[in-house]
Parts: C-alpha cells; sequence; structure tokens
C-alpha cells in the first residue's frame, strides 16, 4: 500500500486546557488513511468527531500525539497551514458558520480567490463548483446568503469548499438537516467527487449515508477510536454497535431483525437491494 | 494564528460557578460592591491604590474559589490595547512637568512622569479589566438580572424601566462570549478555506490587520443572533414590566453587609489616597 495521505498516531486533545472549563475531548486517536479511500466517522454526540476533523486541516494543532497530512507534520512550528488547508477541504457542521460572504458567488470564490485566482478563471471555478453541489450558477450566484435556506446554505458552503479542488475533503454531517431530495442530490455529488479521486473522511450520524458511501468505518465513542474496519464488517457486529448507543443502517437492522426471530439469512446486508435479495434469497423465491 | 479557540482567553462575561461565600452573595450586593470599586477606580487613579485593589482582588478571587491565573488570562487579550494606550501615553502625554527631560525632539517629550503615567494608565487597565473578570465569574446571569432590577427598584416610583434595563445590562454582558465564539467560528470557517492568517506569532499591526475582514460578517452575525433572541424571548411570551414574579428568590444576610461596609471601606481609601495625593509624596520622595 501507498504512504498514507493522512497519519494520526495517538492524538490527544483538551479543550479550553488549563482553565476550570478544561474539557478532553481526544484520548489517545490513531487513525491512516489511504488516498482515495472514503472514510466514515461515526460515533455518538461529543465523541471527537468534529475535533479530529478540525486536526487534520490543522485548525487544532496536536496537544500530544502527532498528525500527518500530505506528507507534512502538522506539530511542527514551521509547516505552512494556509498552504495545507488549500489541499485539504474542511466543511463545518453547522452551515451558519460556514457561509460568511453577503453573496452567495461572493462566498463560493472565496477560496480560490484567496489562493490568487481571479478574472474568468475564477468565474470558471465558481461555476464548476456550484454545478457539482447541483446549485445553478445564475439563479443563486446573486442571491444573498442570509436569505438562504438551511440546505441551500448547505450546498452553498460545500461548493465552497469543493471550489479549492481539495485533495482531501473532510465532511462534518453533510446531508443533515436536508429534504429527501437534497440528501440523494448530495450523496450523489459526494459520490461524483470520490469518482475524481478525492480522499473523503466524512464524520455522520446517518448510517444509511455510511452504507452508501464509505468504504470503511471508525467508530469513536469519548474520544477514543474503538472500532475500525470495512463497513461490511463492522455493521455485522450489531451487539457492539448498539452497546455504543449507535444504529445500523436500515437494510441490516431489518435483516438482522429477521435473523433474530430465527429466519436463516445472510447478515452481511448493508442496502436496500441487497436486503431484498437477501430476504428472496431466505424465501427461497429465488436461489 | 495558531489557537482558534478564541473562548480560551475570554474570561470576561464568563460564569463560574464554584459555590463560595462570594457565589452565594446577593445579586445586588456583588453590583454595587462592582459598580462602587468600578466607579472609584475611574474617579481616581494611584498607583498605590490600584495596588491595593490588585491584592484585595487576588484575596477575592481566593476566597471564590477561582483560580487565579483563569481569571488573568482575561488580561491577555486586552494587552495590545494596553501597550498602544501606554505608549501613546509616553509619546504624546506632555505633564506639566519641571522635572528632568530624558529625550526630546519634534512634538516628543520624554520625561520619567510620562512614564510614571503611562504606567499607571496601564495597570488601571489590568486591575479594571480584573474586577469586572471577577465580578462575572462570581454571577450567574440570572443573578444579574436580578441584581439590577432590585438596585434600580426604587427608580421604578417615578416610572424608569427598571427591568428593561436590567435585561438590557444582561443581554449585553452575555453577549460577550457569545461574540467570541462567533469569531471563532468565523475564522475556523475562513482558515479553512486557505484565508491566510499567517503562522505561528504576528506583530500586533499584522493580527489587526488580518482581523479587519472579520468585523463586517461579525457585526452582520451578532445582529441576526439578536434577532434570534428576541424571536426566542417572543415565542416564549416575554413580556418585561412589574408584574413579573420571580422563580427565585434572594435574601440579603450577614455576609452582604459585611462585603458592603468592606467595599465602602476600600473605596473610601482610594478616594483618600487620591485627594491626599499620596501618590506625589511618594514619588517626590523617590526622586
Ligand atoms: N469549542 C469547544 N470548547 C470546549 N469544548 C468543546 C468545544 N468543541 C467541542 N467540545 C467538547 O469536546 C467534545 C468532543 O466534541 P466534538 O464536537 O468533537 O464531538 P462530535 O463527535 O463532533 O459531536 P456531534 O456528533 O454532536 O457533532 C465534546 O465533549 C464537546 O463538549
Ligand atoms: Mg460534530
Amino acid at each position: 500500500m501507498n504512504d498514507p495521505i493522512v497519519e494520526i498516531r495517538n492524538l490527544g486533545h483538551v479543550y479550553m486546557a488549563g482553565t476550570p472549563f478544561a474539557r478532553k475531548s481526544l484520548d489517545a486517536v490513531s487513525l491512516a488513511v489511504a488516498e482515495g479511500e472514503f472514510i466514515a466517522l461515526i460515533g455518538p454526540t461529543g465523541s471527537g468527531k468534529s475535533t479530529i476533523l478540525q486536526h487534520i486541516n490543522g485548525i487544532y494543532t496536536p496537544q500530544t500525539g502527532s498528525v500527518r497530512v500530505l506528507g507534512r507534520d502538522l506539530g511542527e512550528p514551521g509547516t505552512d497551514l494556509t498552504l495545507l488547508r488549500r489541499e485539504v477541504g474542511l466543511v463545518l457542521q453547522n452551515p451558519e458558520q460556514q457561509v460568511f460572504e453577503r453573496y452567495v458567488g461572493d462566498d463560493v470564490s472565496f477560496g480560490p480567490r484567496m489562493s490568487g485566482m481571479s478574472g474568468k478563471e475564477l468565474t470558471g471555478r465558481v461555476r464548476w463548483a456550484m454545478d457539482q453541489v447541483g446549485l445553478d450558477f445564475k439563479t443563486y450566484k446573486d442571491r444573498p446568503t442570509f436569505a438562504l435556506s438551511g440546505g441551500e446554505r448547505r450546498k452553498v458552503g460545500l461548493a465552497g469548499v469543493v471550489a479549492l479542488k481539495p485533495r482531501i475533503l473532510l465532511l462534518d454531517e453533510p446531508t443533515a438537516g436536508l429534504d429527501p431530495a437534497a440528501h440523494e442530490e448530495l450523496l450523489e455529488c459526494l459520490a461524483r467527487l470520490r469518482l475524481q479521486g478525492t480522499t473523503m473522511i466524512m464524520a455522520t450520524h446517518s448510517m444509511d449515508d455510511v452504507a452508501a458511501l464509505a468504504e470503511r468505518v471508525v467508530v469513536l465513542d469519548k474520544g477514543r477510536a474503538m472500532l475500525d474496519g470495512p463497513v461490511r464488517e463492522i455493521f455485522s457486529r450489531a451487539d457492539e454497535i448498539r452497546s455504543l448507543g449507535l444504529e445500523l443502517p436500515v437494510a441490516t437492522a431489518v435483516v438482522h431483525e429477521l435473523f433474530g426471530r430465527g429466519i436463516g439469512i445472510r447478515r452481511d446486508v448493508l442496502t436496500l437491494t441487497e436486503a431484498e435479495d437477501a430476504i428472496l434469497v431466505a424465501l427461497g423465491v429465488r436461489i | 494564528m495558531k489557537d482558534f479557540e478564541f473562548l480560551h482567553n475570554v474570561t470576561i462575561g464568563q460564569y463560574l460557578p464554584t459555590g463560595s461565600v462570594i457565589h452565594r452573595l446577593h445579586p445586588a450586593t456583588k453590583m454595587l460592591a462592582a459598580g462602587l470599586l468600578v466607579t472609584a477606580l475611574i474617579i481616581s487613579a494611584t498607583v498605590s491604590g490600584l495596588l491595593l485593589v490588585l491584592v484585595l482582588t487576588g484575596v477575592g478571587l481566593k476566597m471564590g474559589r477561582i483560580p487565579i491565573g483563569y481569571a488573568a488570562r482575561g488580561i491577555r487579550s486586552v494587552v495590545p490595547i494596553i501597550i498602544l494606550v501606554a505608549v501613546l501615553q509616553i509619546l504624546f502625554a506632555t505633564g506639566s512637568d519641571s522635572g528632568r527631560v530624558l529625550w526630546e525632539g519634534w512634538i516628543i517629550k520624554l520625561t520619567p512622569r510620562d512614564f510614571l503615567v503611562a504606567g499607571t494608565t496601564a495597570l488601571r487597565l489590568v486591575v479594571l479589566v480584573l474586577v469586572i473578570t471577577f465580578f462575572t465569574l462570581c454571577t450567574a446571569s440570572k443573578e444579574l438580572t436580578h441584581g439590577s432590577e432590585r438596585l434600580l427598584r426604587p427608580l421604578t416610583r417615578i416610572g424608569f424601566p427598571a427591568h428593561e434595563l436590567a435585561m438590557v445590562i444582561t443581554v449585553a454582558l452575555r453577549f460577550l462570549p457569545i461574540l467570541s465564539v462567533q469569531a471563532e467560528h468565523l475564522v475556523k470557517a475562513q482558515a479553512s478555506r486557505g484565508a491566510d492568517f499567517g503562522k505561528g506569532r504576528m506583530g500586533l499591526f499584522k493580527r489587526l490587520y488580518r482581523m479587519m475582514p472579520l468585523l463586517v460578517p461579525l457585526f452582520i452575525a451578532s445582529l441576526r443572533r439578536g434577532e434570534t433572541l428576541v424571536l426566542a424571548m417572543e415565542a416564549r411570551c416575554y413580556t418585561g414590566g412589574k408584574d413579573r414574579t420571580q422563580l427565585m428568590r434572594f435574601q440579603a444576610g450577614r455576609t452582604d453587609i459585611i462585603a458592603i461596609c468592606g467595599t465602602g471601606l476600600v473605596v473610601g481609601l482610594l478616594l483618600t489616597m487620591h485627594y491626599s495625593r499620596l501618590d506625589e509624596i511618594i514619588w517626590t520622595w523617590l526622586n
């Protein structure tokens, strides 16, 4: 295997260190990501998902342990974090935070402008990025950002990061608060970016998204990485997942339930189509 | 800029519940004491008086079981302002001074007295910040409302909107930490998209310059925040006025009397030091 593109070793982090409000958020987390992988970070609320993501693009630098991204050591004082962040895009959890310019077009173009792009090239890039996330350039570019709906704001936020053409894309609950159609659209968009070779790390509470997109899952709990492995394998350990207060993808949960009622059925199922097949096989309709 | 945790250094406006004697004082007592002290510090600024208050604040923090290091952290964020003010004082303040001149040229005349004045101003700012920090650290926001209402109650007879004013004061004070969180989010969002916030430490002016693009979005965000607050209050059918009853009742006791008398004594001392020109006496004696 190639060298990992992200390598986290024994990373520890305490928020508000040295104050009475100090709060441990990461406790010796290790994680290696290969180029082109799609990794899902799951875990209960407050387990440290967002904190890890913010360490990968250098918003936070390691207090203990080390983080290497794209061959750079983020703990090293001389590392140029600005350049790093242009290659490692982070879409923040809260779209209210993500979008800060007054007009959609300005907001999406912020990243490329910061790295010195201008004129036709810039317009082209903005149009491309908005296209990627399914926002019509003409309709949206002059919309004031304060008048966006939650879902639109999410898309604008994503477009603003995609516009940088990052090699690594960090997504913090990208599908929260979207209607089913927009949700579907966003998943497609992520799948497309994935095909273009972008490495992705996505924190999420939606197990169905994990099943649909990711190839590997890392389960966090109280700032520790509890499980790490291929999606199918991790979700087959239903009891461990549930004991952490997490759910299974709907399709997986259904076949597990059927199995629990004494029906002989395959359980390594992730999507609804797979579940259908498994059920048909179990019913003897199809062999 | 390495540290994106702004709240880390903003202690003014924070509340730190420890349940100490100081915390349990009647809100009106705490407000009155803080108000008196701040007024005294504004009227009189003698080095000896400032040092006295500094020491007493230390004692107060100890009694309040608030780590002194934590309270002092808040000073860090005002250091640039303090330095700026001090430098201006040294360069441009022209005391009616007869003593030695250290350096003279253009419109600038440096005398030992300038340094004394600048030092006093700096110390005064530090002490003011500390006293106010101490006050907010030991006073919860609901107490602020109660306290200011209680203090202003005598004025309601002449139609003064005591409750409303109390509410305004409370909201304003609690907005400080919220603002800094907002600023933190904004910096994170901009940095994540490759805005250059430099690496490591930066000079004061470079830092201020980098902060400029933050101001407008921050202002807009706070306005929006205020709007949300209004909505939230209306949604809970908030109405001000004298017909409101209170969930919590505070009872003043002996400790309150002691605290007020103590503060009165200190304020008296400060004013005496000021009017007896104690500093002058020490100064001439030192020369
Ligand atoms: N800015 C902050 N200051 C102080 N503590 C924080 C801050 N951000 C997060 N924490 C704390 O750190 C811990 C981990 O938070 P984090 O945001 O990484 O969790 P998460 O897994 O992303 O949760 P969620 O699923 O709710 O987004 C939590 O206990 C949280 O309270
Ligand atoms: Mg999170």
